[in-house]
């Protein structure tokens, strides 16, 4: 996430002016990112909704402007793991959708149907080691943190994640990464 | 294989094609929740102590017709010079004092002397200090607003008015009289005002006052709007906003289910001032209309002017929290039980009912009260079978948040109950809300 320290200063200000461009540059992103935890697109919106006027009430909580992103992706977690507890019983998502667009090839369509499967395999859990891990570029430590999880348990989620993605993917060389310890860090 | 996993989650994720930043619901979110946390605590306290200490809204098209206890305890409290405007709760007019013109127009009969000290007139409003002088004596027990009827030109002026007066000393009271017009007014006219009976006196006092909008005019911006937004079977708009060097008016408009309790009130949200509007009470008086099952409700809100003129204004509709009994947070307590014991109206607060004396000819409840409002006023007593019981006096306050209220008497035997409601937060309705643009 590209946020200019200057911009971070004016959100813990409470500069509405910044909190709109904040969130018109972010939306899609933080969308996506609750989109793969939760499956569901609206309550992804919800989630990233939420994720905003929460950072806006705890902008004071904010002490070191450096680490906004592990920062804020924590503030996103929450508010995802607050919607998950609330999921609707029904509602359209990516566990149960096929998301293959014919146009684009079976060789992609077959992978992304394979990435879907994979994921709807995962606990919300291992789907948000990977979210903060690759989608959100945050470090084993920001995203530990970003979770609550102990390092040592945010890892381990993320080995675990890694496994079941190789496994499923049928991907061998990740499973030979994982086993050599290759955790991101 | 980091890279891999990224691309994949990256091109996975692109699935998911959010809308738009929603940014208008997102900051009105964030102006709920900050006003959430402050308004609903600190200014709707002011507000609500405004609505009763204010005592306002004697007679005219208001239709109050008697004083509460509390407007009397109110009035006890009686407004020193220059000090009205924030006594009668409308901290703008006090703010806009200087917006005033300073009189001494004075009528005399029956001993009684009337004087008009000072008149505000803007685009909506004309507010009128007076001062009542009186020979050696007090009239009647109580206070009371004068009746003051306005006419230009000998016709009478079709305005909606009231107000409050309160003692300054033994021998004079100082008050205010407050008027909306319903429809235009010229900008500079001579305002004949008529009392026909101050306190228990009848007698004729008649004055004339002109009247300007000289010292407004320059520091008024009113603009028509046709803002409309529609969700489910709710349709919100706004159609005019005022705003003056006293205050703010926005008139509004919505459909509200006949029958169904409260309604729509608006929180104002200045942001380039950084401030929440404070509403206060009065205020003019819009209609209903009722069409089968469609109430259309005209409503208009009174608010404390901005700092500054801003270019636009945000509004985001709430629906407000009159109490309804009917809900389903209703509870009742036996009047009978062993003391004290408390109601808690959740956000209103918690009643502890102290003592119950039964006498022979009265039975007087002892509560104190602690929550935002000035008394406990959302609460009764009734019959087992659910009438209620009214009560003879009071709250009365006996300062310190302590109050007894003397009902018919009633055994104990009676098993009467107090009914009573636990309530929530209100409902900001940021689906509705809106930028208002003044320029």
């Amino acid at each position: 996430m590209d946020v200019s320290s200057d911009m971070v200063n004016r959100l813990r200000n409470g500069e509405m002016k910044a909190y709109q461009e904040f969130v018109e540059q972010t939306w899609s992103k933080s969308v996506r990112a609750c989109w793969i935890i939760l499956g569901h697109q609206q309550d992804a919106e919800e989630a990233a909704q939420d994720a905003y006027v929460n950072l806006f009430r705890n902008r004071s909580q904010l002490r070191n402007t450096d680490r906004f992103d592990a920062w804020f992706y924590r503030v996103l977690m929450n508010s995802a793991k607050q919607i998950r507890r609330r999921r609707r019983p029904t509602g359209i998502s990516f566990h149960d959708v096929d998301l293959v667009d014919v146009s684009e090839g079976l060789g992609k369509a077959d992978l992304r149907m394979s990435v879907q499967h994979a994921m709807g395999q995962l606990t919300d859990e291992e789907r948000t080691t990977l979210v903060l891990t690759y989608f959100c570029d945050l470090t084993d430590r920001e995203a530990a943190s970003a979770t609550g999880w102990h390092l040592g348990t945010f890892k381990w989620r993320l080995a675990k994640a890694k496994r079941h993605m190789g496994q499923i993917l049928g991907q061998e060389d990740w499973l030979t990464d994982i086993a050599a310890g290759g955790v991101s860090s | 294989m980091t890279t891999e996993m990224k691309n994949l989650l990256l091109e996975f994720a692109e699935q998911c094609q959010p809308a738009s930043a929603p940014w208008d619901a997102i900051e009105a979110r964030i102006i709920a929740d900050g006003k959430a946390d402050k308004f609903r605590w600190s200014d709707r306290h002011k507000r609500l102590t405004g609505l009763a200490g204010a005592a306002v809204l004697v007679g005219g098209m208001y239709g109050a017709a008697s004083l509460s206890p509390v407007v009397a305890i109110a009035l006890d409290k009686a407004p020193g010079v220059n000090q009205v405007y924030d006594w009668f709760g409308d901290p703008g007019l006090n703010r806009a004092v200087a917006f005033d013109n300073k009189m001494q127009h004075t009528a005399s009969d029956r001993g009684i002397q009337f004087t008009i000290t000072d008149a505000y007139y803007d685009q909506d409003r004309l507010s009128l200090q007076y001062r009542i002088d009186l020979p050696d004596r007090m009239i009647g027990s109580s206070p009371a607003a004068p009746e003051i009827d306005c006419y230009m030109n000998g016709e009478k002026l079709d305005l909606q008015g009231g107000g409050a007066c309160g003692s300054a000393s033994e021998t004079a009271w100082q008050g205010m009289w407050e008027m909306y017009p319903n429809g235009a007014l010229p900008n500079d006219f001579t305002l004949q005002v008529a009392i026909h009976k101050i306190g228990g006196v009848a007698g004729n006092w008649l004055l004339q006052v002109p009247v300007s909008r000289d010292k407004t005019q320059a520091n008024t911006k009113v603009v028509e709007l046709n803002l409309s937004k529609a969700q489910g079977d709710v349709t919100f708009s706004i159609n005019r906003v005022s705003v003056t060097p006293a205050s703010v008016i926005v008139d509004y408009e919505y459909n509200w289910k006949p029958g169904q309790p409260g309604g729509i009130d608006l929180l104002i949200y200045d942001r380039e001032n950084g401030e929440y509007l404070r509403p206060v009470s009065g205020g003019p008086v819009r209609q209903r209309h009722t069409d089968g099952n469609t109430q259309t409700v005209e409503a208009a809100a009174l608010f404390d002017a901005p700092k500054q003129l801003p270019s636009s204004l945000y509004v985001i509709p709430e629906k407000n929290s009159v109490p309804d009994l009917t809900q389903n947070q209703a509870f009742l307590a036996p009047l009978n039980q062993t003391m004290p014991f408390t109601l808690d109206e959740g956000i209103l607060g918690q009643i502890v009912v102290n003592h119950v004396d039964y006498t022979p000819d009265k039975t007087v409840v002892t509560l104190s009260y602690h929550g935002p409002l000035p008394y406990p006023m959302f609460f009764g007593l009734q019959k087992p079978n659910g009438v209620p019981i009214d009560p003879l006096t009071g709250p009365v306050s006996n300062g310190n948040g302590q109050f007894t209220i003397s009902y018919p008497a009633i055994q104990p035997t009676d098993k009467a109950e107090f009914t009573s409601a636990h309530y929530d937060s209100t409902d900001f309705m940021t689906d509705f809300a809106m930028q208002v643009p003044l320029n």
